[in-house]
């Protein structure tokens, strides 16, 4: 395994191991190592409590943050770090909301002072309908900020060629869209996610963004994505904290499932049980 | 001739001191008295809140904000931790 892109030849596999750890092995980005490969943001939920509790249910390592304009007689951001602070969780500050490459790299200087942390997430966003990534816009932006020191995470688009463009920039990880953000429909061109793991064999991939439901993680951890970021689903449950667990069980699930190796599909149906020695079996009657 | 020279200087800077410029402060037209940015969050109240600064789109450091000073018409941003997605 390398960190450089290659033909799409073979499907992505993971190393077989030895019946693997109940989550499947360790997620390693930017020299940081958590053992969770659920990525989880912070926004929406119905308390701060219920946000704590889920984080904690999810055992997310990666939390997403965000900055914004503050009143000084208001201090909810002051009270939103007090808590944060305490978790001990790693923070992935976000340039949600911008919508060029000026105003994310001022955004995340910003956050790099606020959050103490050099790693952004980074969005640059095309329109308000699809919140779709300016894939020009994204590799401009990166481009700045890891030359001002930055470990950056790019949420693009499954487009290889901008991730080529991102990778040449000095990113070490790429966020790939599931689906639009917040509309919950899941991983809606499996094709292009697969062909995009594959391409990238030894990059580490997390699909950033769309998922609606514990299957849609699971199906992005078996087709070899290293790790899922979400908030909506978790966060709009009727049951934040029991959803973050069923999202933690569905991600070790389908990480475990890959690192296992899942069979080939087939189109023509083939018995399970062995044919030899069935009873009433006449090759001749059969014939 | 050169100590009233540094004596009118004392005099305009105060004047200006108690001059009130409009300044454009996180999207919002706010009329203050600061020359600097550091003045300007002591007078807005921010003194001592975790927040990080932006002057005309580019960011100002904490360290750099007792010497950047203010000109009517700046457009600042003051920002702090928010949940984020």
């Amino acid at each position: 395994m390398n960190a450089l892109p290659g033909k799409i030849a073979a499907p992505a596999k993971a190393t077989p191991g030895r019946g693997g750890s109940a989550k499947g092995a360790p997620l390693t980005v930017y020299g940081v190592t958590v053992t969770s490969r659920l990525m989880l943001g912070t926004a929406q939920y119905p308390s701060p409590q219920v946000l704590v509790d889920a984080l904690t249910a999810a055992d997310a390592g990666i939390i997403t943050v965000s900055l914004r304009r503050e009143a000084a007689r208001e201090k909810g951001g002051q009270r939103f770090w007090d808590m944060i602070s305490k978790l001990g969780r790693h923070l992935l500050p976000n340039t949600a909301g911008c919508r060029t490459p000026k105003e994310a790299i001022t955004t995340a200087r910003m956050a790099r002072e606020l959050f103490a942390t050099d790693w952004i997430k980074l969005e640059v966003i095309a329109n308000d309908d699809t919140l779709q990534p300016d894939l020009f816009g994204l590799v401009e932006a990166a481009e700045a900020l890891v030359k001002d020191g930055f470990k950056v995470f790019p949420y693009t688009t499954e487009d290889l060629g901008a991730a080529e463009r991102l990778l040449a920039a000095g990113c070490e990880v790429l966020m790939p869209w599931g689906a639009p953000i917040g509309t919950g429909r899941g991983l809606w061109n499996p094709y292009a996610l697969r062909t995009f793991r594959n391409y990238f064999p030894g990059v580490p991939l997390v699909v950033d963004a769309g998922l609606g439901a514990p299957s849609h993680a699971a199906q992005a951890m078996e087709l070899g994505f290293d790790a899922v970021l979400l908030n909506t689903a978790v966060a709009k449950a009727g049951d934040p904290v029991g959803m973050a667990r069923a999202f933690a069980g569905a991600i070790s699930a389908g990480r475990l499932a890959f690192e296992s190796g899942l069979m080939e599909q087939r189109d023509m149906a083939s018995p399970s049980t062995p044919v030899a020695g069935t009873p009433f079996f006449n090759l001749d009657s059969n014939g | 001739m050169h100590q009233g020279q540094r004596m009118a200087g004392h005099d305009r800077i105060a004047a200006e001191m108690a001059e009130i410029q409009r300044l454009v402060i996180n999207g919002e037209a706010r009329e203050v008295r600061s020359r600097t940015l550091a003045q300007l969050l002591d007078e807005l109240g921010y003194g001592g809140l975790k927040v990080a600064t932006a002057l005309n789109g580019e960011f100002v450091a904490e360290k750099a904000r007792a010497a950047q000073v203010l000109v009517p018409g700046d457009q600042i941003e003051v920002v702090a931790p928010r949940q984020g997605g």
